[in-house]
């Protein structure tokens, strides 16, 4: 079974720091999916993902004798991913900002609409995407990676508070956008 | 000291993860417990996390295709290994960074007779209101030369987590101010209508 626990990456941590490829498989495969998930569902291109997620562990190989231990395996290496993936943001100029708001259909979201849309995996994806990166890969961590929000202040690089304004805004969009969508398959 | 309601709402996707803690997470269950509109929310988003957790499926991840990538580039390049010399300008880094930010969150401006303040749980409403959020990076100078710009004021604000809610004198002005903070990503983390 793949380590998951942080004294557990760590130990692999340690040991790729010391150049033992063995262990940089093992975090590999320890790490590899939701790491890739994560890079994915920003780039949506397969084989970018590819490329970034090869850069990543390129880089933990490189890094691994400078880590110090003062954040978790996980947010230090999904730190890596995210500023990977926002420099290939930059980099080919993609339209990452839309946060548009979506149609008001009413003054406040109804919750049993958005409950109901929230348990649809279409809807929830739709809305999702409709998210600016930075504000998408908030929610992302906090919901696929069950992070907290000093976690992902520490991934993103940006002030605790920082995240917590991007979650507030992030969830009200997506209640809102929720509740559209239920609201317009009716209509 | 207790949180303002944005703050309350933003801790409720923490609520729904379950990584808070202590004193925060016995203040959001409490205040949760006290609110049926919040009990409802964090119902929606433990769905939603229900929802994107069980998206996993199907996704190809490289496997061992890229594990195998990654020895053979690895066997390529002469390994580099980076001594730990860049701590100190980090530290500097990290120093300037906290300090711009509570430039920031220090930030604000009293405005002699304008009274339409939307206190927390309330729900009076603001016409022509607008509600922004800044980047950690923005300074006072920045915040202010922007809102001066767009003719907007600060009528409350900035909240714990950083929002200020801002008051256009009408409404074709709340369009043009919107339009503005949204064209300065660098600036601006998010800006919208207050509904």
């Amino acid at each position: 079974m793949a380590p998951t626990s942080n004294a557990d990456l760590k130990v692999l941590m340690q040991s790729i720091g010391s150049g033992d490829q063995a262990a940089l498989a093992g975090l590999y495969r320890a790490l590899e999916r939701p790491v890739y998930k994560f890079i994915l569902s920003k780039l949506n291109d397969p084989a970018e993902a590819h490329d970034i997620l090869h850069e990543v562990f390129m880089d933990v190989w490189k890094a691994a004798p400078s880590f110090e231990g003062r954040s978790t395996v996980k947010t230090w290496i999904f730190g890596i991913a995210y500023r990977k993936t926002m420099d290939h943001f930059r980099k080919h100029s993609r339209v990452s900002v839309t946060d548009d708001m979506p149609e008001q259909i009413d003054e406040s979201p109804d919750a049993a609409s958005c409950l109901a849309a929230s348990q649809e995996s279409a809807h929830v994806k739709h809305c999702m995407g409709e998210l600016k990166a930075e504000h998408r890969s908030a929610v992302e961590l906090a919901f696929f990676e069950d992070m907290s929000y000093g976690q992902i202040s520490e991934v993103a690089g940006v002030p605790e508070g920082t995240i917590k304004t991007r979650i507030y805004h992030a969830k009200k969009l997506l209640m809102r956008c929720l509740q559209g969508r239920i609201a317009g398959a009716l209509s | 000291m207790s949180m303002e309601r944005e703050e309350l709402e933003a801790m409720l996707v923490f609520l729904a993860n379950d990584t808070l803690e202590g004193d925060e997470r016995l203040e959001v269950e409490t205040a949760v417990a006290a609110d049926p509109n919040l009990a409802e929310e964090l119902k929606v988003l433990k769905g939603i996390r229900a929802t994107m957790q069980a998206e996993d499926d199907g996704i190809q991840t490289p496997g061992e295709f890229g594990l195998a990538r990654l020895k053979r580039d690895i066997k390529a390049s002469k390994r580099m290994i980076q001594p730990a010399q860049s701590t100190g300008l980090w530290r500097i880094a990290a120093v300037v960074a906290v300090g711009l930010f509570a430039a920031q969150t220090l930030f604000l401006v009293s405005q002699p007779g304008v009274e339409d303040y939307i206190l927390a749980g309330e729900e009076q409403r603001l016409e022509f209101a607008l509600q922004a959020g800044f980047v950690g990076t923005a300074t006072e100078a920045d915040i202010r030369e922007l809102l001066l710009d767009a003719g907007l004021v600060i009528v409350d604000g900035p909240s714990a987590i950083g929002i200020y809610t801002l008051s256009a004198p009408d409404a074709d002005a709340q369009s043009a101010a919107l339009e503005r903070l949204q064209n300065r990503p660098e600036l601006v983390e998010f800006a919208e209508e207050l509904q």
